[in-house]
C-alpha cells in the first residue's frame, strides 16, 4: 500500500508538473486569430474606406480628422501630414481603379495647395510657423502618384520646387531636419517617420524625374537610414519603419538600384521580425482575458502600417528575392494583418446595402473613435494586398 | 532555431540526474524508455502543423511556447529534488513508469518536438530530438550508481546544475522565438 501511495504521489506530480508548465505557456503564449480571405472582399473593404473619406470631407477639402462614435461627435484637431497620407491613399486607390477616389483627392490637393507657404529653403506644406517636413514629403508623393495616375505635368513644378526643400532639410550625414521654421529654415529636430518618408518622397523624384539629383539626397538618408538612425536617435520602442519599407521597394525600381549590402540585409531582417512580432502578438488580442494580458487592439492606423510594410517587402521580393525562404511566413503575417483589418472594419449599411451612417460606413474605430490616419494606412494595406495577392 | 539548440534542450529538459535516480540503478530501463520516447516524439513533431493549426498558434509563437517549457523546467529541476525510488516501485516496469512518464517525457520534451517539427520538419527534429535524447540518457546510465544513491545533496546540486542550463537554453528558445517573423 505505501507503495501505491507514493506511486500515486509521483503520478500527481508529474501531471501537476504538466499543468503548472502549461499554464506558464499560456499566460505567455495565446492562440492567433487570424483568417483567410477572398480578392474581392478585400476590394469591398477599400471601397467602403474610399467612400468614408469621401463623404467625410468638406467641400474645400478638409477631411474629419476625428470622430467619436460613442456620442457621434466631430472632435476636431488636425495634422497636415496625416492629411498629406490620406491623399496619398486615396490617390494610390485611383491608381487600383477605384474612380471615386480621384475627385476626393484632388479636393484634398486644392486644400493642401493652399497651404503651401514659402520658407527660407522653398516652399512647403504645413499651417503654422513650425512646418512638418513629413508634411510636404507626403504631399510630394501624393503629387507623383498623381502624376502616374493621370500622366499630367500640371503640378511638375509644384512638385520639383518642394523637393528642392526637401533636399534642403537633407544634412551631410543623411539625417532629415523633422520641422522647417517659416522663417529661419530647418530645425535640427528628428522624427520617427519623417526620415523615411522624406526618403521615399526623393526616391520616387527620381523614378519620376531622373537626372536632377535626388538620388543623391535619397543615397545619404538611405545610409543614414539603415546604418546609423538607431544608433544615433535611439528610438525606444524600436522602429518598425514601413515608409523605409516604401522607400527601400522604390530605389529597388530605379534604373540603377543601390547595391544591396549586408547593412541593408541587417535592416530587412530587424525590421522583418518587429513586423512579425506585432502581428502576432496583435492576433492574440481576442477580448476576454486577453484583455489582461495583451492589452486592448491597436490603433488600426498601427496595423495598417504592418500591412504598408508586408506589402512593400513582398513585392520587393517578387522583384529580387530578398526575402528567400522566408517569404511564406511573411505572406502568412500580411494575411493575418490584412484580416485583422477586414475583421474589424465597421459597417452601417441596412438590408438593402445602403449606407445608414457615413460618419461610420467603412471606417475603423478603436474604443468608439477614429482618427484620420485609421483610415489612410489601412486604405494603403488593402490597395497593397491586391497587389501582392497577384505575385 | 539551430539544431544544436534544439539538442541542448532535450538534454536539459529530459534531466539524466533525475533519470539516474528514477532508474534506481537500472542501465537498462532508461534506454527501454528512449526507445518509448523516441518514436513518441516523431510523431509529435510529425502532427506539428496540424496540431498547431488546431491551436491556432504560428511557429514562432510554438517556439516560444518551448523555450518557455524548458525555463519551467529548468526552474523546477533546479529547486527540487529528484523524487528518490524505493524499491518497491519496481514493481511497476521501470521504463515506463516513472521514467518515460513522468521523468523524461516532460511537456518541454513534448513542446520542443511539436515547435522543432513545425519549424525544421521532421526528419531534422527527430535526428536532433534523437541526439538529445541519447545525450541525456547517456549520461544517465554513465552516473555511477552510489552517486545517486548516496550523495543526495551532490545529486541535487548536479541536477540543479542541469536545470540551471535549462533555464538558460529555455531563454534563448524562447528568445529565437520571439525573434522571428
Amino acid at each position: 500500500m505505501p507503495e501505491v501511495g507514493q506511486n500515486l504521489r509521483r503520478v500527481a506530480a508529474g501531471l501537476l508538473t504538466w499543468v503548472l508548465t502549461f499554464g506558464v505557456v499560456g499566460v505567455a503564449v495565446h492562440p492567433e486569430r487570424c483568417g483567410s480571405f477572398q480578392r474581392s472582399e478585400v476590394s469591398a473593404a477599400a471601397d467602403a474606406a474610399v467612400g468614408w473619406l469621401s463623404a467625410n470631407i468638406t467641400n474645400d477639402g478638409m477631411f474629419t480628422y476625428r470622430y467619436d462614435l460613442k456620442v457621434a461627435r466631430d472632435l476636431g484637431g488636425y495634422s497636415e501630414p496625416r492629411h498629406a497620407g490620406a491623399m496619398l491613399a486615396l490617390y494610390q486607390a485611383a491608381n487600383h481603379g477605384f474612380v471615386d477616389a480621384q475627385p476626393t483627392a484632388d479636393k484634398a490637393l486644392s486644400w493642401a495647395l493652399d497651404r503651401v507657404v514659402d520658407t527660407p529653403i522653398g516652399p512647403a506644406f504645413g499651417v503654422g510657423t513650425r512646418l512638418e517636413t513629413g508634411s510636404t514629403a507626403l504631399l510630394v508623393a501624393a503629387l507623383v502618384e498623381r502624376r502616374l495616375l493621370t500622366g499630367s505635368d500640371e503640378f511638375d513644378s509644384v512638385i520639383l520646387d518642394m523637393a528642392a526643400t526637401l533636399v534642403a532639410t537633407v544634412g551631410n550625414d543623411g539625417a532629415v531636419d523633422a520641422v522647417i521654421d517659416t522663417t529661419t529654415g530647418p530645425i535640427s529636430e528628428r522624427s520617427r517617420f519623417y526620415t523615411g518618408e522624406t526618403l521615399w518622397a526623393l526616391a520616387r523624384l527620381h523614378l519620376s524625374f531622373p537626372g536632377r539629383g535626388f538620388d543623391r539626397a535619397a543615397l545619404r538618408i538611405r545610409r543614414y537610414l539603415i546604418s546609423a538612425r538607431d544608433a544615433v536617435e535611439k528610438p525606444w520602442p524600436p522602429i518598425s519603419d514601413h515608409w523605409g519599407a516604401y522607400a527601400v521597394e522604390t530605389m529597388a525600381r530605379w534604373p540603377q538600384p543601390p547595391a544591396r549590402d549586408a547593412a541593408e540585409d541587417a535592416w530587412v531582417d530587424r525590421q522583418l521580425w518587429m513586423l512579425g512580432l506585432q502581428v502576432r502578438y496583435e492576433s492574440q488580442r481576442v477580448g476576454g482575458i486577453t484583455r489582461l494580458t495583451r492589452g486592448d487592439v491597436a490603433l488600426p492606423a498601427g496595423v495598417g502600417t504592418l500591412g504598408e510594410a508586408f506589402g512593400n517587402f513582398l513585392i520587393l521580393d517578387s522583384r529580387n528575392g530578398i526575402l528567400g525562404d522566408r517569404r511564406a511566413v511573411l505572406q502568412e503575417r500580411a494575411t493575418c494583418a490584412t484580416w485583422l483589418l477586414l475583421d474589424r472594419q465597421s459597417h452601417a449599411v441596412d438590408a438593402d446595402g445602403n449606407i445608414t451612417d457615413s460618419r461610420v460606413d467603412g471606417a475603423w474605430f478603436r474604443q468608439g473613435v477614429s482618427q484620420l490616419d485609421d483610415q489612410q494606412h489601412t486604405l494603403s494595406t488593402l490597395l497593397f494586398t491586391l497587389d501582392w495577392m497577384e505575385t | 532555431m539551430s539544431l544544436l539548440l534544439v539538442v541542448l534542450a532535450v538534454a536539459t529538459a529530459a534531466n539524466p540526474v533525475r533519470i539516474a535516480v528514477a532508474a534506481g540503478g537500472d542501465r537498462r530501463a532508461p534506454l527501454l524508455a528512449a526507445c518509448v520516447l523516441a518514436p513518441t516524439t516523431i510523431v509529435v513533431a510529425w502532427l506539428s502543423g496540424p496540431i498547431n493549426n488546431l491551436i491556432g498558434v504560428s511557429t514562432s509563437s510554438a517556439v516560444i511556447a518551448a523555450g518557455i517549457s524548458v525555463v519551467v523546467i529548468g526552474v523546477r529541476d533546479a529547486l527540487v529534488s529528484p523524487p528518490r525510488l524505493e524499491p518497491s516501485s519496481t514493481s511497476v516496469p521501470t521504463a515506463l513508469f516513472p521514467l518515460f512518464f513522468p521523468t523524461m517525457f516532460t511537456p518541454a520534451v513534448a513542446l520542443m518536438a511539436l515547435a522543432t517539427g513545425a519549424e525544421r520538419g521532421v526528419v531534422p527534429a527527430a535526428a536532433a530530438m534523437f541526439v538529445g535524447l541519447a545525450a541525456s540518457v547517456g549520461t544517465a546510465i554513465g552516473l555511477p550508481h552510489g552517486f545517486t544513491m548516496h550523495r543526495p545533496t551532490l545529486t541535487r546540486l548536479v541536477a540543479g546544475v542541469f536545470g540551471v542550463g535549462g533555464v538558460i537554453i529555455g531563454s534563448l528558445v524562447a528568445t529565437h522565438g520571439v525573434m522571428s517573423i
